[in-house]
């Protein structure tokens, strides 16, 4: 007869609740199809704020939606070497950014002076 | 004796002192350029005073700390400086159109079009003679040549300086990679030796083979499992990532003490099933951990954690006491030698300061409190208590590099860290199943599923509160100084008290 510790034991009992609600959600699966408890556009709305692109941080910048890293750091790069944006459409200045994207981030976006 | 006391404790954490000195001395050295040689001569000066009044055992110290104040700016000074051969020098000199022989130092990933990597050269071809050459190039690759990790290789491309210009230019050059090769559709790559027994490339592999066992998995259990079991945040989304950041909870994405933590627990867990002697088992773990860094491609969070975490494990075979701070200094003098610029990375400087506060923060908030009578109490006090205490800690840096106060984040840490703990157990629970059953690593793979929308659930819930988080541009780095001073005087009044009372005292006894 194997003797099990008590480390062991929650081991097994942890692997079998995995499986027990493994098989539970398999069976609902079966029923309703593939559900989700959170979509991205809930998620967009939970953490909708506007980032002041004259002050935001290369990190802040890197947060709006659409945007993309590399573009986030060709506007930090391009705010660096010509100052303030004194006009959303300025954005439209930095290399990489046509009309089309800047319509996808002009909702995210602001200069701080609203 | 109190005297004796603060000797006992200096001298007990000197590596912690010594190291904040390097430190100093790295910062001073990025913003101030003396001569390498007056620098280099006054250390030796430095050392020999040191040596010579070594009876004056606290005059003494106070020298080899200002030895190492000149190390830290020697270690830079001699980091900046390329070697007589580098790669960039030929640059300079005209060279355009290039034929490179060396190795290839880091995985090859998708980048735009092509694949990038970083190659260490060890000769450049001159008017069809091989001359030596040395140093970092980053390549970007366009042919359909399938290079791997450790290859040694012979590439012919296109080679540009990076100048010190830029965000992404500046991170290149503080990693001293100092120029990059083009290497296009038609340029001749040759694979001249594969080294397959190289020990990271054997590590890099199990890695591919770990990644492909978690594609199972549907999003984004997929991206969030491979983010904090394998460091590859490269399938996890932007706004999942944000949710996380926005609630001060994005730690939890990178690997670092609390999932090394997790992962000593099971390893050892499983070796004490083995029967194994005990100090067999520590060796074991400890080998293991350096090859975990390896696969999950040795970020300074996960060297910082595995680094300290041996430093407590060797301690325990040689019987000797362990002293945190000295295993973090370790930590840090080790990324630091190498990597003198990482004192400026975010990642690196949030790793530190997290644990620094956790550790100095946690017992003195502790003091405040009652004692919870049973585990449980203790757990959530202990939970939220520590999670204050990095709040704490890293609140004007966080605000400082990502314009965010989220203070909501004291209350979701102990949330989020409780449940990335069970997800963390199931994910290695899936993977073993992987290999052994795959209808039950499936039953697994739908639990897991579930509880990572969980959790992102909850936490996009607390992102929602009304105080959740705000940006904020009042820090400046400035007011980043002010706060750190303003905490450490109130981390020490008492010290500061009674120093200032027993200075009064003897001026009035002396007048």
């Amino acid at each position: 007869m194997i003797t099990l510790t008590e480390e062991e034991k929650r081991i097994i009992i942890f692997v079998l609740i995995l499986l027990l609600i493994g098989l539970g959600l398999s069976f609902v699966r079966k029923k309703i199809g593939t559900f989700h408890l959170i979509d991205e556009e809930t998620i967009k709305k939970s953490l909708f704020r506007k980032v002041n692109i004259n002050k935001a941080s290369i990190y802040e910048l890197k947060t709006i939606p659409n945007l993309g890293s590399k573009l986030a750091e060709a506007i930090f790069d391009y705010r660096e070497n010509n100052g303030n944006f004194t006009e959303l459409e300025d954005l439209k200045k930095v290399k990489g950014i046509k009309n089309k994207k800047f319509e996808e981030i002009k909702p995210y976006i602001s200069l701080g002076t609203e | 004796m109190e005297l004796n006391k603060s000797k006992i404790s200096f001298s007990k954490s000197f590596l912690a002192i010594g190291c904040s000195s390097f430190v100093l001395g790295i910062v001073f050295a990025y913003f101030v350029s003396l001569p390498l040689a007056f620098v280099y001569l006054s250390a030796t000066v430095f050392l020999f005073l040191a040596l010579f009044l070594k009876n004056r055992q606290r005059l003494s110290i106070y020298f080899i700390l200002i030895v190492l104040f000149f190390v830290g700016m020697v270690r830079v000074y001699s980091f900046n400086t390329p070697q007589a051969d580098d790669i960039s020098y030929f640059v300079k000199l005209g060279a355009k159109r290039v034929t490179l022989r060396g190795q290839v130092v880091s995985q090859p990933e998708k980048r735009f079009s092509g694949k990038s990597f970083l190659f260490r050269v060890n000769s450049i071809k001159l008017q069809d003679i091989f001359h030596p050459a040395s140093g970092l190039v980053l390549a970007q690759s366009y042919n359909n040549k399938n290079l791997e990790f450790a290859d040694n290789a012979e590439v012919e491309g296109k080679i540009i300086l990076i100048e010190d210009k830029g965000f992404f230019a500046k991170k290149l050059v503080r990693q001293n990679i100092r120029a990059r090769i083009i290497i296009g559709k038609h340029d001749e790559t040759i694979v001249t030796e594969k080294n397959y027994l190289n020990i990271v490339r054997i590590c890099l592999l199990v890695r591919d083979r770990l990644r492909e066992k978690l594609d199972i998995l549907a999003q984004p259990a997929r991206g969030f499992l491979k983010a904090v079991l394998l460091a590859d945040k490269t399938e996890i989304d932007e706004e999942i990532v944000a949710v996380f950041r926005y609630t001060g909870t994005s730690h939890i994405l990178a690997i670092s003490g609390l999932h090394i933590s997790i992962i000593i627990f099971m390893v050892l867990i499983f070796l004490k099933a083995l029967q194994i002697k005990r100090w067999l088992r520590v060796i074991i773990l400890i080998i293991f951990l350096v090859l975990y860094t390896i696969i999950t491609g040795a970020r300074p969070s996960i060297i910082r954690a595995v680094i300290m975490a041996s430093v407590f494990l060797f301690s325990f075979i040689v019987g000797r006491q362990y002293n945190i701070y000295n295993s973090l200094a370790l930590a840090a003098l080790s990324i630091l030698f190498f990597q003198p610029y990482q004192i400026f990375d975010v990642g690196f400087q949030l790793s530190f300061i997290s644990v620094l506060s956790i550790i100095v923060l946690t017992s003195k908030f502790l003091t405040y409190l009652p004692r919870p009578k049973n585990n449980f109490g203790l757990y959530l006090v202990l939970s939220f208590v520590a999670s204050f205490s990095a709040w704490i800690g890293t609140l004007p840096l966080i605000a400082y590099y990502f314009g965010i106060i989220a203070p909501v984040g004291i209350f979701a840490n102990a949330v989020v860290i409780f449940l990335t703990t069970i997800i963390m157990w199931s994910g290695f629970v899936f993977l073993l199943f992987s290999y052994l059953c795959y209808p039950l690593a499936q039953l697994v793979a739908f639990t897991i599923e579930f509880m990572v929308e969980l959790l992102i659930y909850i936490t996009a819930w607390f992102s929602k509160w009304s105080f959740a988080f705000f940006y904020t541009h009042i820090f400046t780095l400035r007011i980043v100084f002010i706060y750190y001073i303003v905490l450490f005087l109130f981390l020490n009044i008492k010290r500061i008290k009674s120093s200032l009372r027993n200075f009064y005292h003897q001026r009035c006894v002396s007048n």
